[in-house]
Parts: C-alpha cells; structure tokens; sequence
C-alpha cells in the first residue's frame, strides 16, 4: 500500500510491477492539496473522534469498573450481566435505531455523535472490574481506612493500573478508528467525515478512481495507529500477560 | 465499613463513580435497543405516522429466502474466520517463541500490523488482491499453479473465500498476540515437570497448554464472534453494499442496511438486526460448549 502510493492507476492494477517506476511524491500532493477531498480535516476528524472515545470509554470504565471490582453489593451480577449484554450487542447491531435516535438528539452530522456512543464499552467494564480485582485488597483498604474519599482511593491506585488503562485505552482508540457503520451513517458532511469513510467514499465515486492518492491517504492514515501501537506496545504486552496470568 | 451492603445505601462517592458509565449505557445503548425492538413492530412507512404492525416483519423474514441466504452466509463467515484464524495463531505463536530471542518482539508487533489496517482500508487494498483477472492473489499464487485465473469477487463460489481470507488477514495478527502473551505466562514447573515425564510434545500441546491457555481461547472465540456478526465495512467496501453475486457475500448487516437504506424499510430493517441476536447467542454457545465437550476426556 505505501509502494503504491508512488504508482500510478496503471501501474497499481499491473500487479507485475512491485516497485514505482519513478519515485514521486506527486500524489502525496494531490491529496492535500484537496483536488479529491480536504485530507487534512478528515484525518482531523478522525483522529479527534478517536481519542475521545478511546479516553472516554477508558475513564468510563475504570471508575464503573473500579467499583464493581472492589466492591460486594447486591445487584453487583446485574451491572456484570449487563456489561456482558453490552459485549454482546455491539453497537453496529443497533446502528439503525441508534441513528434514528441520535438525529432524535440533534446530533445528526455531529461528531459527538459518533464519540459519545462510542464511549459505552461492556469489555471495558468486564475488563477492568477483573484489572481492579488484582489490586492488592490491603491498599484499598488502607486508604479506605485512612478516611480518604472514594475518589482519592480511586486516583491512588490508578498508577498501578496504569498498564491497562493504556492497553484498553489504545485497543478502544484502534476500533474507534475502524468504526465504519455508525460513522457512516451519522456523518453525513464532507466536512464532518472519518478517515475511512472519505476513503471508502472516494473509491465509489467514480469509476476512474484515483487509486494512488488512495493508496496515499491509507498510508498515511496508519501511521498514527502504528507510532500509538509502537508507543503502547511494551506496556500492551505487560498488561496482557498480567491479565492472563490471573 | 460494611462489606455487604445495599445498592441503594452505597454512599455517595460510590454512586459518582460507577454511574456515568451506566448512564452512558442507558442513553447510548440500551435506548437505541428499546427503540429498534420498537421500530421492528412498525410498519415500513417513510412518510407520516408508521402503524403498529406486530412480529409482521418477523413473520416475513421467516419465509424470505434472502435472509435465510444471509443467516448461512454469516454463519459460515463466523466459523470459517474462527477456525483459520484461531489455528493459524496458534501456530504463529508457537513459531514465535521458537525464533530467536531477539527476533520475537518485532514479529509480534508485523503481525499485528495488518489488524492495525481500517477494514474499510483493507477492503480496498483488498480490491486489488482479488481483482479479476489482475489481482495479486491470481497472478502470484493461482497461476504459477497451473491453474485458470478466479474471477474471486464476482464468481459465486469465490466471494465467501474472499471475505474469509480478508477478515483473517485482519484478525490473525491479533489473535496471535494474545495468544503469545498466553503461552508466555503458563507456569514453567507443570511443562518441565511433564517434559521430565516423558510427555511427548503433543501430549504436552494438547493436555497441558490447550487447557492452561483455554480462557484466552474463549475470550478470542468470542471476540471474534461478535465481530463477525457485527461484520460490515469489509464487505460493504468490496460489494458496494450489495451481496456480491448471486447474493453469495450476504451478510446479516448488510441485509439490515439494504432493506433500511435501500429499501426504504426501516422496521423490516430493524427487524433483520435484532433476530442476529437469536443467532449469535446460538453460535456463542455452540462455540463454547463444543471445545469444553471435547475436552472433557483430556483433563488430567
């Protein structure tokens, strides 16, 4: 994909050709300069929406999460029971309704309607309910003891948790910017669409699509997932094996 | 400070804590489900006031071939991608951690790499793989083996191959590291002390690792799963949103978008989303049940 961004149409649809036969960042060009759309409002777009759920969900879960870990109370299988029906309904399955439902609210064409939804995760609360259930009980109880308010509690033990806020954090981001009916759907502005639409879109729009500055945009598109998922990695990795090792 | 206590009496820190989550679920979730069962019993109008039509669109669905066509398909598309791409992790994590020291971090994280890819992006990167009679897939692989070149996002038979290939292209990577994190954190003294047995390595692989790593397993079943059914942007971008030929790439979301977008229906839409809950319910257990029926035998 990124050799293809230096070909042209012909070239990229002769499969025989491996390497651009002349180096050109000819249609790097193209694609900001707007001919086809405004790549860098899109790519703004994408990643604002991005970070928004991927922090929201995050915060959202934890704190839910923290409580359900740490705490016993009655209707404490119901909030899990529910974090599990979550999982299971993904919001693509109710993207109809929930598309009636967000113009219902006005934010037809808003990105906050894409990144407010965006923010319910059920894997986030299951997740983090068992993250927070690995904290040392003594800890909490400490602070507890201490006479700290259940926020202090919270924010004291969230360094030790830190790995998987970031691997949640970073995983929710990634699915965020793959998000593909919703976004579709809602955003209906050239001004207001993702990545992955614009490009979906343009490779619709016309049968002489312009299948290097595609090959552009997407390559350009990865590289902030892949300098998030080099940054994220090691801390990924150690939340992971703590978790399965639980 | 009581360790049991009411949901009602939790104090008011508590309470500020776990409920903006569930009040985000409440508005963003369970609101847009409560409004699609809603929706599924109206009639189809696009203008003016839709009336209360009851399970019709449910009746319908039970004697529309395209659905059934679209339940199969995506019934399929689940259990093709579960198997390939869950074995082939299991055999990339092995191959890993057989490599060299040095080498296992930066082919762990090549391997995720392709999961990093948009679908949407993928797809049309995929566009080219599979094209007609250009693609990549023809020209390296199906011709230098002799073989006539498939025509895989138009020709019937191929369409579903085509779409398993991609989402296990996107997953496999994934999957793997999971996987890998699994395997690296089994404990050393069971697999020393059964090496030391003479367990051979099958043995070890089927009796010892397979249950050890078994719930990474099923969270991997299951994720995927989901996905699968929850599947749209792959094939929307290959297909334009149709089926693809003869209806042959139909998927249960799709058919929601067409018979909603296309259609003009939205109940009959809503209707075809919601009954992909029956479904993947069924497959859900069906996956989690066959494995621990398999196993029964093999626990030690």
């Amino acid at each position: 994909m990124a050799l293809g961004s230096f070909k042209s149409n012909i070239e990229i649809f002769n499969t025989r050709v491996f390497w651009p036969n002349e180096w050109t960042g000819h249609y790097f060009g193209i694609l900001f300069s707007g001919e086809y759309l405004n790549f860098e409002r899109t790519l703004f777009n994408s990643i604002g929406i991005s970070i928004s759920q991927g922090i929201g969900a995050t915060v959202l879960a934890a704190m839910a999460g923290y409580i359900i870990g740490t705490y016993q109370f009655r209707g404490r299988m119901t909030l899990v029971t529910l974090g599990c029906m979550v999982v299971l309904i993904p919001a693509q399955m109710v993207a109809l309704p929930l598309f009636v439902w967000v113009n219902a609210l006005g934010l037809f064409d808003n990105p906050l309607g894409v990144a407010l939804p965006g923010m319910v995760s059920g894997l986030g609360l299951l997740f983090f309910a068992r993250v927070f259930r690995l904290v040392p009980k003594e800890l909490i109880e400490v602070a507890r003891m201490e006479g700290a308010s259940e926020w202090r509690t919270f924010l004291s033990v969230f360094p030790l948790v830190r790995p998987f806020l970031i691997a949640f954090g970073f995983a929710h981001f990634v699915l965020a910017w793959h998000a593909h009916v919703i976004p579709m759907l809602i955003l209906h502005s050239e001004e207001a669409r993702t990545l992955p639409i614009s490009l979906a879109a343009l490779y619709g729009s016309s049968l002489n699509s312009p299948q290097a500055v595609l090959m552009a945009g997407s390559t350009i598109g990865m590289i902030p997932l892949i300098t998030l998922f080099a940054m994220a990695y090691p801390q990924l990795k150690s939340a992971l094996q703590e978790f399965v090792a639980s | 400070m009581p360790r049991y206590s009411g949901f009602f009496r939790i104090n008011l820190g508590r309470l500020f804590l776990a409920a903006p989550f569930f009040l985000f679920l409440l508005v963003f979730w369970a609101t847009p489900l409560g409004e699609g069962l809603l929706l599924s019993l109206e009639s189809d109008t696009l203008w003016g006031e839709p009336s209360f039509v009851g399970f019709k669109h449910y009746k319908e669905l039970l004697q529309d071939s395209r659905y059934w066509h679209s339940v199969a398909n995506t019934s399929v598309f689940a259990l093709c991608t579960i198997t390939f791409s869950i074995g082939l992790a299991l055999l990339f994590a092995h191959g890993i951690r057989l490599s060299l020291k040095g080498l296992q971090g930066p082919l762990a994280f090549a391997l995720v790499v392709p999961g990093l890819c948009p679908p949407t992006v993928l797809a049309l990167l995929f566009l080219l793989v599979f094209h007609g009679k250009e693609g990549l897939l023809n020209r390296w692989l199906i011709e230098p083996l002799g073989f006539g070149t498939v025509n895989w996002l138009s020709d019937p038979n191929f369409i579903m191959p085509a779409i398993v290939i991609q989402a296990v292209w996107r997953w496999t990577g994934f999957m793997t590291f999971f996987l890998l994190c699994a395997l690296n954190a089994r404990p050393r003294d069971v697999l020393d002390a059964a090496a030391i047995d003479g367990v051979n390595i099958w043995q070890r692989f089927y009796k010892i690792t397979l249950p050890l790593i078994s719930p990474t397993i099923t969270f991997c079943l299951i994720y995927l799963l989901v996905d699968c059914f929850a599947q749209f942007a792959g094939s929307y971008v290959l297909f334009g949103g149709s089926g693809g030929a003869n209806d042959s790439g139909l998927l249960l979301v799709t058919y929601a978008y067409q018979k909603a977008f296309v259609g003009g229906g939205f109940g009959s839409g809503a209707a075809v989303s919601l009954s992909i809950l029956p479904w993947l319910a069924g497959m859900l257990i069906l996956v989690t049940l066959v494995p621990r029926y398999l196993w029964k035998g093999a626990r030690m």
